[in-house]
């Protein structure tokens, strides 16, 4: 699981294109519209997609959104980086 | 002042532009057979530069009485990179490294880096009086315009630019933001030289280089935010 040290939201892509035939990233990329950098990036957790895109990389793995993308809220009293 | 030449310039430029659009078809029937074309994307890229050229040359040949008959260059130019996008070359389709916006601005940070940081080794050495320094600023704009237009081709050629994201506008957007704040910042210096009653010259220097310290700012923070997070 890669997550986001900036955003707090983490993701099991990588998990998940191995899971679906070792999908390539460039093959994500092109089923969501993206560049394939734009995958690698969100990958990585440097990149937090907006919620279209989210959607649409949870219906080319035929999941919930949830199970792609995890939310950790900020422990209360700290604030959340920008 | 002489118009005789404009029969023969006219002339002239009509046969490049009969030999460009032959050697344009005679590229796309080679494509279609699946035969490679680059001398003919050469030849037809050439032609077009020419032909594209003789225009303002011919009116700088007239309102300069003979001199600055190179102010066709950079047009032509344009033309040669209009010859070679408009040609299509076999490109690599596999994953690339990084794409054509962050090649894009990595290139144009080279580009400014080189040419204004060449210029201004120069002015620095040798400050220039008022007339001068018009001369320059279009110079190195131009010079500017000739570098982009190439080194852009050459990036369109060697792999297809993807279609702009959701990331690539964000990366623009904040990127934009970041220049702004210079440029923002650099009216109000420039505003401050022109109170304090500045020569002129320093103000021309002044304002290209805010234009240009904005961009190089709006470009780096392009490739940072591409590398590191947005």
């Amino acid at each position: 699981m890669t997550q986001a040290s900036s955003n707090r939201i983490s993701n099991t892509i990588r998990t998940l294109r191995f899971m679906h035939g070792e999908m390539t990233q460039q093959e994500l990329a092109d089923l969501v519209d993206v560049t394939r950098q734009t995958v690698v990036a969100i990958e990585q957790g440097r990149y937090a997609p907006s919620l279209e895109i989210a959607f649409r990389i949870a219906e080319v793995f035929q999941c919930k959104m949830e199970e792609v993308f995890q939310y950790q809220a900020p422990e209360k009293g700290k604030k959340a980086k920008k | 002042m002489e118009f005789g030449f404009i029969i023969p310039a006219a002339i002239w430029l009509a046969a490049f532009l009969a030999l460009a659009v032959v050697l344009f078809q005679a590229s796309r029937k080679a494509e279609k057979e699946g035969r490679k074309s680059r001398h003919l994307m050469w030849m037809a890229a050439a032609s077009l530069a020419l032909g594209g050229a003789a225009i303002p040359a011919a009116i700088q040949f007239i309102a300069t009485e003979g001199k600055m008959w190179w102010a066709g260059a950079p047009l032509a130019f344009i033309a040669l990179a209009l010859g070679f996008q408009s040609i299509r070359v076999e490109r690599p389709k596999g994953p690339a490294l990084a794409t054509f916006r962050e090649k894009s601005a990595a290139v144009s940070v080279a580009a400014i880096l080189l040419i204004y940081g060449w210029a201004t080794v120069g002015v620095l050495q040798a400050p220039l009086e008022l007339e001068g320094a018009f001369g320059f600023l279009v110079g190195t704009s131009v010079m500017m315009i000739i570098v982009m237009a190439l080194s852009h081709t050459v990036l369109a050629i060697l792999r297809e630019p993807e279609k702009q994201d959701e990331r690539d506008k964000l990366v623009g957007w904040r990127s934009t933001r970041n220049g702004y704040v210079v440029m923002t910042v650099g009216v109000w210096a420039v505003l401050a030289l022109v109170f304090a009653q500045a020569p002129l010259g320093v103000l021309a220097y002044a304002l290209l280089g805010l234009f240009v310290l904005a961009e190089l700012v709006r470009l780096a923070s392009e490739l940072v935010y591409y590398r590191l997070a947005v």
